[in-house]
């Protein structure tokens, strides 16, 4: 390197470490908001068997995403529509909008 | 060496000793030859090392001329002249740099020097850079372009001789660009890719749930099915085999609607031709979807059926508690025929030199509530209402020093150890799951009673062996009735035969000699559910095995996968629902997703 490019290093760093970060928390954020989706899918899923079997559908919802914090998932059973809402991991400014939000609608017969 | 156009010649020349490292008090030369430039006598400021450089190439007879930190020296315009200058020159430079710029038609002579020189730097356009590669690639030669001055003021010190504050960059050709334009190449197909990819997991995720609304949906069929079941397979039936399907099917479609799927198909897959009809439902989805040209199976299927629960009957409690007349033994309260079995144990004990106290016997669902609140653990306390002390028939037993001899004796006077971590816990179920165990009927008027559509020729057989093994009458009348529909005569296709069917070799084995005599059939019928109930511990899972073997159902504690099974003990419970108040399960039946 000669002397002349001495710097020029850095300022393509800064230019670029921006660039390279915004890309990082934009992926991370759409991982999160996946993960939401996926959780909040299977949630709603398991609940919706549960409730044809018999079984309580909170319960069924909460097992069926272990790993899921106890206050990132809301489970509402209003007449047939069992609505699942995982709330996306991370900072709340960043993620809020890609909260997940699902919604099936199972029940069985005799339970009116 | 550096090839140039005569206008671009002094900063190129610059441009490259920018790259070049003169030891302390050294400067680099850089020799033109330029056929059209002549000397000129302007003054520009230097550096100590450069004037000490111009004085070296002075003493060659050169025109030289320090700027900055460089010596600028005009080489003689004839080519082979100019050889000999540079020779000289980097003779008595004494180590200092030389870099040679050729900005003209230069001739044969000054090849030997390219051919010597490492890597030739040529300055102009790519195409100019490439025409001297090709040309000089014939010698052997590489060629390389000239770093270029990053902006106007980069140039002007370039000319100015002052190559260390200059700024240059290699320039976009070459193998120097390729480093970045392998980068950017791989950025875009990282990108296309990662589109790729995420049109492929959205249409997975589409998939996904589809499959979801399928699963939903064949079990709502299924618990519909399950719903109709007693009034489909019970006696009489009050729904259709049509009807039981249509109304499943319905329920499927409803649910798959009001889940976002319009468009499903159902089916009844069963292959059996049992009357009753299906207890396995099967939804699906047709459709595909295109991801960048390329088709994708959005098809998605599930598969629901009714299963006959498979725990025994007294684990289905009620609440319900005995409320019959009651025996003591050492004080403690019992059903009368869980005493008398007791009484016989206990001398067998005291034969074998053991001694065997009843510590405590029925219990009602409100001693049971005090007992579970003052120590609310289900695995220490049953909860009230799921005791079976209730019902008359544990008791918990003692000394310790018997356990042993209770557990290798017990079974043989009918009592079971339920609870492997009680080993004072024993229940009296000589028959498990068929006797009436709690006092009270779980249906009122319906104690255990022959249906009426018993042909009046088998009440009394049934009646007798009921009483004779402590079998639910409900229940061998509803064999019966699936079995050969009260025919003595009947014979299936496998060579079952009589109104029990029964194989040859099983009635041999239960000491049955004539098959068609329907007295003898109910009773060995009995006989041999005796021995089953005992052995399982539960109604569903005798008939399991009494319709496909024992084998069968020993290998998995359950009743197992065959259809023909399945409905055999479905249609059974149905069937005794209403006249058998321990067996009248069928709308307890599970429905789960198998496919």
């Amino acid at each position: 390197m000669s002397p002349g490019e001495r710097g020029q290093a850095s300022v393509e760093v800064v230019a670029v470490v921006p660039l390279v970060l915004a890309a990082a928390i934009a992926i991370v954020v759409a991982l999160q908001a996946h993960r939401a989706g996926e959780a909040a899918g299977l949630a709603a899923h398991a609940a919706g068997i549960a409730r044809l079997q018999g079984r309580d559908p909170v319960e069924a919802a909460r097992a069926a995403v272990p790993g899921l914090a106890r206050d990132r998932l809301t489970i509402a059973v209003v007449g047939d529509r069992i609505t699942v809402r995982v709330r996306a991991g991370g900072p709340r400014a960043l993620v809020a909008r890609f909260d997940a939000r699902r919604q099936v609608r199972a029940r069985p017969v005799g339970d009116r | 060496m550096v090839l140039a156009p005569s206008d671009r010649a002094d900063v190129a020349g610059a441009a490259v000793s920018c790259g070049l490292r003169p030891a302390r008090g050294r400067a680099t030369v850089i020799a033109l030859w330029d056929p059209s430039v002549r000397p000129t006598a302007a003054t520009v400021t230097a550096t100590a090392a450069a004037r000490r450089s111009r004085e070296r190439a002075a003493s060659c007879g050169l025109d030289a001329q320090a700027a900055g930190r460089v010596v600028r020296v005009l080489l003689p315009s004839d080519d082979a002249q100019a050889v000999a200058a540079i020779e000289r020159l980097v003779a008595v430079g004494d180590g200092d740099p030389v870099v040679v710029v050729l900005a003209g038609a230069w001739g044969a002579p000054f090849l030997p020097l390219l051919e010597r020189s490492a890597v030739v730097r040529a300055d102009g356009s790519p195409a100019t850079v490439a025409a001297c590669a090709g040309m000089l690639a014939r010698h052997g030669i590489e060629v390389v372009p000239v770093p270029v001055p990053t902006g106007p003021v980069a140039r002007m010190l370039l000319r100015c001789g002052w190559t260390g504050r200059a700024q240059v960059r290699r320039p976009a050709v070459g193998e120097d660009g390729q480093a970045l334009l392998l980068v950017l190449l791989a950025l875009l197909v990282a990108l296309i890719l990662a589109a790729a990819l995420g049109a492929v997991a959205s249409a997975m995720g589409g998939r996904e749930e589809r499959q979801r609304t399928v699963d939903l949906a064949a079990l709502a069929a299924a618990d519909r099915m399950r719903a109709d079941w007693p009034a489909r397979a019970g006696v009489p039936a009050t729904i259709s085999v049509a009807r039981f399907r249509a109304r499943a099917a319905d329920a499927a479609r409803r649910s798959a609607t009001a889940n976002g799927l319009d468009d499903v198909e159902v089916r009844f897959p069963d292959t059996t031709d049992d009357d009753a009809g299906p207890l396995t439902v099967r939804v699906r989805a047709a459709g595909s979807t295109t991801v960048a040209g390329v088709a994708l199976s959005q098809s998605v299927a599930a598969t629901a059926e009714l299963s006959p629960p498979a725990a025994s009957l007294a684990d289905a409690a009620d609440g319900a508690e005995y409320h019959g007349r009651l025996a003591r033994r050492d004080g403690k309260p019992m059903r009368p025929d869980v005493a008398s079995a007791f009484d016989r144990m206990k001398a067998a004990a005291h034969r074998d030199g053991r001694t065997l106290v009843v510590v405590s016997g029925f219990r009602s669902n409100a001693e049971q509530a005090r007992l579970f609140a003052a120590n609310p653990n289900p695995r220490m306390v049953a909860p009230p209402g799921r005791s079976n002390h209730r019902l008359g028939i544990a008791l918990d037993l003692g000394p310790s020093a018997s356990y042993g001899w209770l557990a290798a004796n017990g079974r043989r006077f009918g009592f079971t150890k339920p609870m492997s971590w009680e080993p004072w816990h024993w229940e009296y179920r000589p028959n498990p799951g068929s006797a009436l165990e709690a006092g009270a009927p779980k249906r009122v008027g319906t104690g255990g009673t022959i249906p009426p559509w018993v042909p009046a020729a088998y009440r009394d057989a049934i009646r007798g062996a009921s009483i004779r093994y402590s079998i639910s009458a409900a229940l061998l009348s509803a064999q019966l009735r699936q079995e050969s529909g009260f025919d003595p005569r009947s014979v299936s296709s496998a060579g079952a035969e009589g109104i029990a069917q029964f194989m040859p070799g099983t009635a041999a084995a239960v000491g049955l000699r004539d098959p068609f005599d329907p007295r003898a059939s109910i009773h060995a019928q009995a006989r041999l559910m005796s021995g089953l109930l005992r052995r399982f511990g539960s109604v569903q899972l005798a008939l399991a095995a009494y319709n496909a073997g024992e084998g069968a159902v020993a290998r998995c504690n359950c009743i197992p996968p065959y259809p023909e099974t399945r409905h055999y003990v479905a249609v059974i419970i149905a069937m005794m629902r209403g006249y058998d108040p321990s067996g009248g399960f069928a709308d307890a039946l599970a429905i789960r997703l198998v496919g």
